[in-house]
């Protein structure tokens, strides 16, 4: 019974995960190989999203870099998989010492948690203690996304420059052709990884670090004269949120069977921001429904319209961008956001009719 | 009388400038453990100064202020704040807006503001207890899931005042806790400080001249940054100088 209240005072965007969930559960059983390999891609993409709701939607740290993360946990599996296997491009003989961990196929998983967590901490020990807020953390994080992807390109002898590295698809860790999974049983790999990190950012969001962050983005000065330290704890969400970009980027990579200058690039950091946008800050669920919905349309939009126009990839940009205002402007919260006001102010409303019947 | 009570703060000879311009002018205090004391003047007196300058928001330029036993002058906001345990409450209500009312307590609730105390954070029942007990001081109980930006003004002043006891500090700097509140909410304001003092030592900086004479024991007056006159709420009252500058409109 008591179960059975704490399930239906849930908020509704709960209901909203559990939905999307099975939806993800039931979803490889009745769809195409090419379906269930596109669903793969999205759900790496959510995980994505997810780290930056932490990011922005609690924190109120608005990064306009976010894939700078995302690619370089993408890059270090693929400069990994290009040595392991001796692309026919590598020229050099061994990597320099601080890339070395990634002569190993575990190591290289590792590295590609741990580098995302590395620079997001820099980047926050500078940025946090220098106490540059709001609208000029964004700038920087999209400068440094600029600069990553030029900076990509051009460490051709480890990157293979705007060509890319080709990554053996369909394996976690392992690096060699014959580990590789049939497409049905990866998607159940990055489920599992979707529903773990999803995992995390319920037990952050809900612990009282997660509170302090909420804080922070209600109202950081305040914050100081509670004797907290904000600057702490936006390092510390920093971090852990560059390490799940960077889990994002391997599962990507892993997918896709390739990495290029794209995924640290400033395209894909917008992407990002829009899907959060779109779906909802500040709640997990609006990151997942924004992904999946503006993924998946993107996909049947591309398959309906490229019989009739063969650059529909740079409409669908127009589109996406007619979207985004529509919804801005009219929705400001965000798809899931706008429900949950909705359940909010029902609910206030009994609560006040509550307090009146017992005051009168 | 006073001189056998503990000294909580002192100031001495205290001063600021921004830019030349004398905020504060070597200012001398003393406020004693346990009491109230209500600080009053006209616009631009450095009454907020005043209060910046205790809790760390700005550097002095000469003199010191001592909490205590402790020279705190210069030190961080973060530091006064959680060594020295001295709360604040804004002068507009300065809450977190789209968090719940319990929330906004659980914030604010004394010795869990460290990472790892937050990382380890587990609610105990006493912790759930002391923020009952506090909803309830504020009379904001059956409030406790609203959103603070959904509260009335009031009850968002009452909710900064709780947030300020939440902190458990030794002394509590109010500033205008009534600012915009009605005559009920006002009168009601003000038996919830006298609740608190005795537990707490209070400095209350306000306009309201009904709820100082409701609250105060012993006033002081600022006026163009120095210290015009101290006394009991009788004796301002008589004060020709306050009368002047201050309480004529009376």
């Amino acid at each position: 019974m008591k179960i059975l209240k704490a399930f239906k005072n849930l908020p509704v965007n709960r209901y909203i995960d559990m939905a999307i969930l099975l939806f993800l559960l039931v979803f490889p059983f009745c769809s195409s190989t090419y379906w269930i390999y596109v669903m793969s891609g999205i759900m790496a993409y959510i995980i994505f999203a997810l780290s930056l709701d932490l990011l922005w939607g609690y924190t109120g740290l608005m990064s306009m870099g976010h894939s700078l993360l995302f690619g370089a946990g993408g890059y270090m599996i693929g400069i990994a998989c290009s040595y392991i296997n001796k692309a026919d491009w590598v020229e050099y003989e061994k990597l320099t010492w601080f890339l070395s961990p990634l002569s190993s196929e575990v190591g290289a998983f590792i590295m590609a948690l741990l580098l995302p967590a590395l620079i997001s901490f820099i980047i926050g020990f500078f940025m946090f203690s220098g106490k540059i807020q709001g609208v000029f953390f964004s700038l920087i994080t999209l400068a440094l996304s600029g600069v990553a992807e030029l900076f990509v390109i051009n460490q051709s002898k480890y990157t293979h420059g705007n060509s890319g590295i080709t990554v053996i698809s369909r394996t976690l860790i392992s690096d060699s052709k014959a580990d590789r999974m049939d497409d049905f049983t990866f998607y159940f790999v990055i489920l599992l990884f979707l529903v773990l990190a999803y995992a995390v950012c319920m037990l952050i969001v809900h612990s009282r670090v997660g509170k302090v962050l909420q804080a922070v983005r209600e109202n950081e000065s305040r914050l100081t004269f509670f004797g907290y330290k904000p600057s702490a704890f936006k390092m510390l969400i920093y971090t852990v949120s560059g390490a799940m970009a960077g889990l994002a980027g391997v599962l990507y990579v892993r997918t896709q069977g390739s990495v290029n200058s794209t995924a640290v690039g400033i395209n894909l950091a917008t992407l990002v921001l829009v899907w959060v946008a779109v779906g909802g800050r500040g709640n997990l669920t609006g990151a997942m429904v924004g992904t999946l919905v503006l993924q998946i349309a993107e996909t049947v939009l591309n398959s309906v319209f490229s019989g009739i126009s063969a650059d529909f990839a740079q409409y669908w940009k127009l589109v996406l961008g007619i979207i985004i205002l529509v919804i801005v402007f009219v929705i400001p919260k965000g798809i899931v956001g706008t429900v949950i006001d909705i359940q909010q102010k029902a609910r206030d409303q009994k609560r006040k009719d509550a307090i009146l019947s017992k005051e009168e | 009388m006073s001189d056998e009570r503990k000294v909580l703060l002192e100031v001495k000879n205290l001063s600021v400038e921004f830019n030349g311009f004398k905020a504060f002018t070597e200012v001398n205090m003393k406020i004693y453990d346990g009491e109230l004391r209500v600080i009053i003047g006209p616009n631009g007196a450095g009454k907020t100064t005043f209060m910046d300058l205790v809790t760390g928001k700005t550097t002095p330029t000469s003199g010191k202020v001592i909490f205590d036993g402790v020279d705190i002058t210069g030190k961080s906001t973060t530091e006064i704040t959680r060594d020295y345990h001295i709360g604040r409450k804004f002068q507009g209500p300065n809450v977190f807006d789209n968090m719940t009312v319990k929330e906004n307590i659980e914030i604010a609730m004394e010795g869990y503001n460290s990472m790892h105390r937050c990382v380890f954070f587990r609610k105990s029942k006493e912790f759930k207890e002391k923020v009952e007990e506090i909803l309830k001081l504020i009379d904001l109980y059956d409030y406790r899931h609203f959103m603070a930006s959904d509260l009335s003004h009031g009850q968002r002043q009452w909710l900064e005042i709780g947030m300020v006891v939440a902190q458990n500090p030794k002394l509590i700097i109010l500033d205008e806790p009534t600012a915009g509140m009605t005559a009920d909410e006002t009168y009601k304001t003000g038996e919830m400080i006298k609740k608190l003092k005795g537990d707490h030592t209070l400095i209350v900086v306000e306009h309201d001249m009904d709820f100082v004479r409701q609250v105060a024991e012993y006033v002081t007056v600022l006026n163009y940054g120095r210290l015009l006159a101290e006394g009991t709420m009788e004796e301002i009252q008589n004060n020709e100088e306050v009368i002047a500058v201050y309480l004529k409109e009376d």
